[in-house]
């Protein structure tokens, strides 16, 4: 284990406030991107980012000195979320925004550099995937995270991460190739028009 | 060339695609821009998270003061009192017992 991140643990589990700080600077932003795109709604992302962050002040006194700080905040986090999606079950209002497939900014005049088409495409098909992809795919893929440490994360074996990761790159793969085609086949109708 | 040099051909084709497919994905979403959030929004969430760990910090003694009572003080009280009471009991049937004359039920029980 890393000395700093020892130290930063340690000092953490004295309830230092310069701690958290320093932990917030280190993490939050992957955190919320991580939430954001969990989720797919900024509003959910935001409530659930804030739990998650109350959720590590109150139960850093109870951390283990040999606590892998990175997995143990995505485990925060997706413990959060997987919460949500539980209660969602049970609140009217919450089973219409789950139905849905999470928002995407629609492209603009402005937007249409290839580039940025590309980021909105693999949004969009990172959206269409089932949280359980979605998940193990950030987690991997976007925070680098080891096989094991995700599967310490997420509650499954490092086999099972990798086999879960492989269906779901291929799935990634084939829901934005699929969007390019769509994306091709409107070009070309306004063409035609 | 025969069926089975064909088939493994294949075979080697859809795994190189499913190789290239896995690492396309990979690249996509590395070249995806972190989602910026609001400075304000961050702001917030960390006053709110340091307070949380201030009450938590302020809290804390007396929980400690919590646990010393239920894990220590009051069981150490009940098996005190506990001892206490047998102790009383054996020392009253101790005198029950001394202070009992055998030849008592005997007289009575004589006409």
């Amino acid at each position: 284990m890393d000395p700093e991140e020892a130290d930063l643990v340690a000092r953490l589990r004295r309830g230092q406030s310069a701690a958290l700080n320093e932990v917030y600077a280190l993490y939050h932003a992957r955190l919320w991107a991580f939430l954001l795109r969990l989720s797919g709604r900024r509003h959910v992302a935001e409530d659930l980012f804030q739990e998650t962050w109350v959720a590590v002040a109150r139960d850093a006194a109870s951390l283990r000195e040999d606590t892998d700080l990175r997995a143990w905040l995505f485990t925060v986090a997706r413990n959060r979320y997987r919460s949500y999606r539980r209660w969602a079950v049970l609140d009217i209002a919450r089973i219409f925004e789950l139905g849905r497939e999470p928002k995407v900014h629609a492209p603009s005049p402005e937007h249409e550099v290839e580039a940025r088409a590309d980021a909105q495409r693999t949004e969009a098909a990172l959206a269409s995937l089932s949280p359980e992809h979605r998940e193990v795919l950030l987690l991997v893929v976007g925070e680098g995270m080891e096989a094991a440490a995700v599967g310490a994360v997420l509650g499954l074996s490092a086999e099972a991460v990798r086999q879960r990761l492989r269906r779901a790159r291929l799935e990634l793969s084939a829901a934005v190739e699929k969007r390019r085609g769509e994306g091709s086949l409107h070009r070309a109708r306004g063409a035609v028009r | 060339m025969s069926r089975e040099h064909e088939s493994r051909a294949e075979l080697d084709a859809e795994t190189e695609a499913q190789t290239e497919a896995e690492a396309q994905a990979d690249a996509l979403l590395r070249a995806l821009p972190s989602p910026p959030i609001d400075p304000a929004f961050s702001r917030q969430v960390l006053r709110v998270a340091r307070a949380e760990l201030k009450d938590e910090n302020e809290s804390a003694a007396w929980h400690r003061t919590g646990r010393f009572f239920a894990r220590f003080a009051i069981p150490l009280v009940l098996v005190s009192c506990a001892a206490g009471y047998a102790v009383h009991y054996v020392k009253v049937a101790g005198r029950v017992y001394v202070s009992h004359d055998p030849g008592r039920d005997m007289r009575d029980a004589s006409p």
